[in-house]
């Protein structure tokens, strides 16, 4: 017995395509930053399944923004160059601890208490390829 | 009167009223036993229509012995009144019945259909191989039969079967065959097929001589048997394929069918009576379980070897339903009439739903834990007794009516948890049994010879597991009920949320979630009892049975080809703490793979496993760049196999049906064009060649021109799968081809355009 | 019996005009598949908006977010327009038969979404398959004393038999017939 609604990855992508007329009048730099946000929402298909919104997108739009925080909570760490222990330790994806002091810090409007450098002493290789000499993949990031 | 002991290898009904038991004896003779057999089916409807019946079968040649009852109608809260026909000659109840339903088409009929092994199982406990002691007349009628094990034994008495293997030198669809080779345990013949007479002859008298009990072939079912049965007739010379007397083999055609969203196909059958036939090449998963798989099935399903040995899991999961189902008085209804229950639209969006599947976090980690749920859906079935009869509709059925319900959390659902379920009675023995397996395996050493037997049995349960759960959703299944197969998944989401719930609370990072899985990590934690707690809080939280799969040193998650920053559920490959490798979607575990590339990606993980630091790249890479220059240097100079150039791909659809059609396509209508039509769910095999139509299939008469072979579409296609397993350690594929060919020695072999492919 | 044929382009929005019910009436799409789809979406949010409905989606082709989506653009309150759809699947020709016997005759009306896909499935024999559909039609005609009631369906492709679609256009009072639009020319500008 199939089933008989669509997935939530074909729900998607019909979305994302109907888009496409939009998408195609962007200027190229602006095509790329959206095609950005459609791979953020992506990351999060499974909870949108279970969440089971009649309307799909509404939960789509929400994953962009919940992607697009993260990234402004990262911000807050690259403009303060003594987090950079903490910005490493996010971008292995040992984040939940984190952004949850980060969140709770950034609620208080304090800094937060972040461990010394060396002190995690990660063993793990970057989560993602960027060269590490470049500047961080801000948009790849995925906590 | 006198006593026998041994095992059941075949029942099949007799021309005689009742059935036929051919017994494989402890005293090493072969039995031909006899025993009453009356089958039992049922009608329900109007009481006029049924009186109208009454009469209609009164009427027929066929005596049958008719009665007024109440019977079970598992989707019925009440018993329904029935007429009920007993027949004494069994082998005529086919018959009768159908033009009963040609006659009554409207009335529902129950227990009419089904396979004469399983009626038995109900009754006498028995299966394919059971070990029994019958008490027979001097006439060899059967007066008592008592089974001496059950399906659930791990180590039963093995009985001393006889096999007999014959097989042609060549794949008949590739090339005509020119010789047999005939094997036993004593014996090792050769013959060739172009003197037809002595061969009749000498496969006369072998079979005459072993009588075997198992008769082992390669495409005995599509080629080889329907070959030597012509061969036969036409030189009037009768091969004794069959152990009873005085039977024809049977013969069943090809088909085509959708199952599980893949289109199958299974080629002609040859079925024998008195032994089994078994054609390893069109046994269903036989490259998978093999002839002790087969024996577990029959041993479990009690159905007949050469029949469980072709049909999908699915129908040996419906055979097991069906044997509880005459156990408890239940009855198998012919066609499942009954429909969904109607929901509200946001009910339907809530309850149309499957497993949970995330999407990993891209990349490659250290110390990871894989831990799984132990046959999440059949456990979750038979914990929270999911079964047809037992979900509930509030709206339907008054609440007071169930003594203890439990709720499915977002469906809405009640479950009956005061009786036992047909679903959870039928899969309790086997989970237990698979449990078992797992823990035994666990223990033998990797020398023990029983361990490929358990491994077999475990892979064979497997099947019937994985399956059972999509035919709780079938639309044809006897005893599925959509609610249930949609509570299941409910239930399964649920549990696997509480477990990243908890994983979560006990400071782990959840990596990966796949219907019944879960990849974690924390720092710090890297050995087996570390991650103890974390088992115990989420089997607290579940109920469910749940195992640590194993610890991975590392574990890399790809992401999607068409866009590196999209993850894919189901694509990642990753090195176990004991050396050992688990891939998923990758190019080596596709079967459309060419060997030649499966083999390279699986020497580049080999090399990936064995280095000392994956973080070092010296440590493995110039092994790595040595061996893929080696690869198409060997390429180039013609030197790799054909065979190992094959590419294998299975038709979806008729060849009418492809607008564009593909290389599988272009192949099969090569095939087409000599007449050799290939059916959807077939594989066709072909390499690919340059110009048009760019494939050569592998099974026209004429070899391929090995000059003709398109080099390049294999470079990348080898380009790309070493590209995916190196991908996550930082190597992009352009990184890596201009690394492959900047220092090879034979450079100039590559154009630039080749380069930029 | 007036049958209405109409070179459709667009079923979207211009199809949605012709389809009124009228009471104690059997009414008939017949469409290609997609087209099909969406006209009983728009049909089922207009009967929605102001009261129940009942689909019995004989097709496995119910579109819910579409009518989720069609809803919410004729209605604030659409979650409760989308629970006023209650919606039973059959997967075979026995389970249609069975759900329309199952149904009671009330006043919301029912729709069938593509009745005759199951009765195409050639597993079943033609004559019982004919039965079948016999039993279905005398209950919609059961149906229709109290409730409109719409159907719809497909044309038979070249291998499938032309009888049922036949016998299902005698029963129907009203029929709709859709043609398959021609394949649009692609846009050229230059």
């Amino acid at each position: 017995m199939g089933r008989t609604l669509p997935s939530v990855t074909q729900v998607f992508l019909k979305e994302q395509e109907s888009f496409l007329r939009f998408r195609r009048a962007l200027r190229r730099s602006d095509q790329k930053a959206l095609d950005d946000l459609f791979a953020a929402a992506h990351k999060h298909l499974a909870a949108a399944a279970y969440a089971s919104h009649a309307l799909p997108f509404e939960v789509f739009l929400l994953a962009m923004l919940l992607e697009e925080h993260k990234q402004v909570l990262r911000m807050r760490y690259l403009l303060n160059p003594s987090d950079a222990a903490a910005l490493e330790q996010l971008e292995r994806g040992d984040s939940t601890a984190y952004l949850d002091a980060l969140s709770a810090a950034v609620e208080a409007g304090s800094a937060v208490p972040l461990p010394e450098p060396g002190e995690e002493g990660p063993a793990d290789p970057p989560a993602d390829h960027e060269p590490p000499a470049s500047e961080p993949n801000l948009i790849n990031f995925h906590g | 009167m006198a006593e026998l002991t041994g095992w059941l290898l075949d029942l099949f009904a007799d021309t005689q009223p009742g059935v036929v038991l051919w017994l494989v004896g402890e005293d090493g003779q072969r039995h031909r036993l006899t025993q009453d057999f009356p089958i039992t089916f049922y009608a329900a409807g109007e009481p006029a229509r049924l009186r109208q019946l009454w009469r209609f079968l009164r009427a027929q040649p066929e005596k049958a012995e008719l009665k007024r009852t109440e019977r079970r109608d598992i989707f019925l809260p009440q018993p329904v009144q029935v007429l009920e026909a007993t027949m004494l000659q069994t082998a005529a109840q086919p018959y009768l019945f159908q033009r009963v339903a040609r006659e009554f088409p409207e009335l529902p009929y129950y227990d009419a259909d089904l396979p004469l092994t399983t009626r038995h199982a109900a009754i006498y406990n028995t299966f394919p191989l059971v070990h029994c002691r019958v008490e027979v007349d001097d006439k060899g009628r059967v007066q008592a039969l008592q089974a001496l094990d059950t399906p659930w034994e791990l180590d039963p008495p093995a009985p001393p079967l006889r096999l007999l293997a014959i097989e042609p030198d060549v794949d008949p669809a590739h090339a005509t065959p020119k010789t047999l080779y005939v094997r036993s345990m004593s014996i090792s013949y050769r013959f060739s097929l172009d003197h037809p007479r002595p061969l009749l002859i000498n496969l006369r008298a072998i079979l005459e001589r072993q009588d075997p009990d198992i008769l082992m072939t390669a495409w005995g079912d599509t080629w080889l048997l329907p070959y030597l049965i012509d061969l036969s007739e036409q030189w009037h010379i009768p091969l004794p394929l069959n152990r009873e007397p005085g039977r024809e083999v049977i013969r069943k055609d090809e088909r085509s069918y959708m199952a599980y969203g893949q289109v199958i196909y299974r080629g002609r059958q040859v079925h024998l009576f008195g032994r089994w036939h078994i054609d390893g090449c069109n046994a269903m998963l036989f490259h998978d379980y093999g002839l002790e798989g087969v024996y577990e099935l029959a041993r479990v399903t009690a159905l007949a070897g050469q029949v469980v040995a072709r049909v999908s899991p699915g129908s040996g999961i419906s055979a097991m339903q069906m044997v509880t189902a005459l156990r408890l008085g239940i009855m198998v209804p012919w066609h499942k009439q009954q429909a969904e229950r109607p929901k509200s639209a946001l009910e339907m969006m809530q309850a149309d739903q499957g497993g949970l599947v995330y999407q990993p976090l891209i990349g490659l980690h250290r110390d990871v834990a894989e831990v799984d749920f132990i046959s999440m859906y059949p456990s979750i079935m038979r914990h929270f007794n999911i079964s047809p009869e037992t979900v509930a509709d509030p709206n339907t059925v008054g609440r007071d009516q169930y003594a203890r319900l439990e709720r499915v959390s977002e469906l809405g659902l009640w479950i009956d948890q005061e009786t036992s379920g047909l679903i959870p009675q039928t899969l309790a023995p086997l989970l237990d049994k698979r449990l078992e397996l797992k823990l035994r395996l666990a223990e033998l050493p990797a020398w023990d010879p029983r361990r490929q037997t358990y491994q077999a049995q475990a892979t064979a349960h497997k099947w019937l597991l994985v399956t059972c759960f999509g035919y709780l959703g079938y639309k044809n299944a006897r005893f599925g009920r959509i609610e249930a197969h949609e509570a299941v998944t409910a239930y399964g989401r649920e549990m696997l949320l509480r477990a990243k719930e908890a994983a979560e609370d006990l400071g782990f990072t959840v990596l990966h979630m796949y219907v019944d899985g879960l990849w974690v990590k924390k720092k710090g934690l890297a050995d087996v009892p570390a991650f103890q707690p974390l088992l115990e809080e989420i089997t607290n939280r579940t109920r469910l049975p749940i195992a640590l799969d194993g610890i991975y040193r590392w574990v890399a998650f790809l992401p999607s080809r068409m866009d590196e920053r999209v993850p894919v559920p189901n694509r990642y490959f990753g090195v176990f703490q004991d050396g050992s490798l688990k891939m998923r979607g990758i190019e080596v575990r596709r079967h459309d793979t060419p060997a030649w590339v499966s083999t390279m990606q699986m020497e580049i993980l080999d090399i990936l496993v064995h280095a000392s630091n994956v973080d070092d790249r010296s440590t493995y890479l110039p092994k790595i760049l040595k061996l893929l220059r080696k690869a198409l240097t060997r390429l180039r100079t013609g030197s790799v196999p054909i065979e190992d150039l094959l590419v294998s791909l299975t038709l979806s659809r008729e060849l009418s049906e492809y607008r564009t059609p593909s290389p599988g396509a272009r192949a099969a209508a090569q095939l087409a064009a000599i007449g050799r039509n290939l059916r959807p769910g077939q594989r066709v095999r072909f390499v690919y060649t340059l110009g048009e139509p760019g494939v050569h299939a592998w099974d026209l008469p004429e070899p391929v021109d090995v000059r003709s072979i398109d080099h390049e579409r294999y470079r990348v296609l080898l380009m790309r799968a070493a590209a995916a397993v190196l991908q996550p350690f930082g190597l992009e594929e352009e990184d890596l081809k201009t690394r492959v060919f900047a220092d090879a020695r034979d450079v100039t072999f590559f154009t630039p355009v080749y380069l930029n492919v | 019996m007036e049958p209405y044929t109409h070179p459709a382009l667009d079923y979207g929005r211009k199809m949605d005009y012709p389809l009124q019910l009228s009471p104690r009436q059997l009414h008939l799409v017949i469409a290609p598949h997609r087209a099909q789809r969406q006209m009983m979406t728009i049909l089922t949010a207009r009967l929605a908006v102001t009261g129940r409905v009942r689909l019995v989606d004989a097709g496995n082709c119910f579109d819910g977010y579409g009518l989720a989506r069609q809803l919410r653009q004729q209605t604030s309150s659409w979650q409760q327009a989308l629970e006023r759809v209650s919606v039973a699947r059959a997967f075979t020709c026995y389970q249609v038969e069975t759900l329309l016997s199952e149904s009671v005759a009330d006043i919301s009306p029912v729709l069938v979404l593509n009745l005759l896909d199951t009765f195409y499935d050639e597993n079943v024999k033609l004559p019982e398959r004919m039965r079948l559909l016999e039993v279905s039609l005398a209950e919609l005609r059961r149906l229709c004393r109290m409730a409109s009631v719409a159907v719809s369906a497909s044309l038979p492709s070249r291998d499938q038999p032309v009888e049922l679609l036949e016998r299902l256009t005698e029963s129907a009072g009203q029929v709709w017939s859709f043609e398959e639009p021609q394949p649009a020319e692609p846009l050229r500008l230059f």
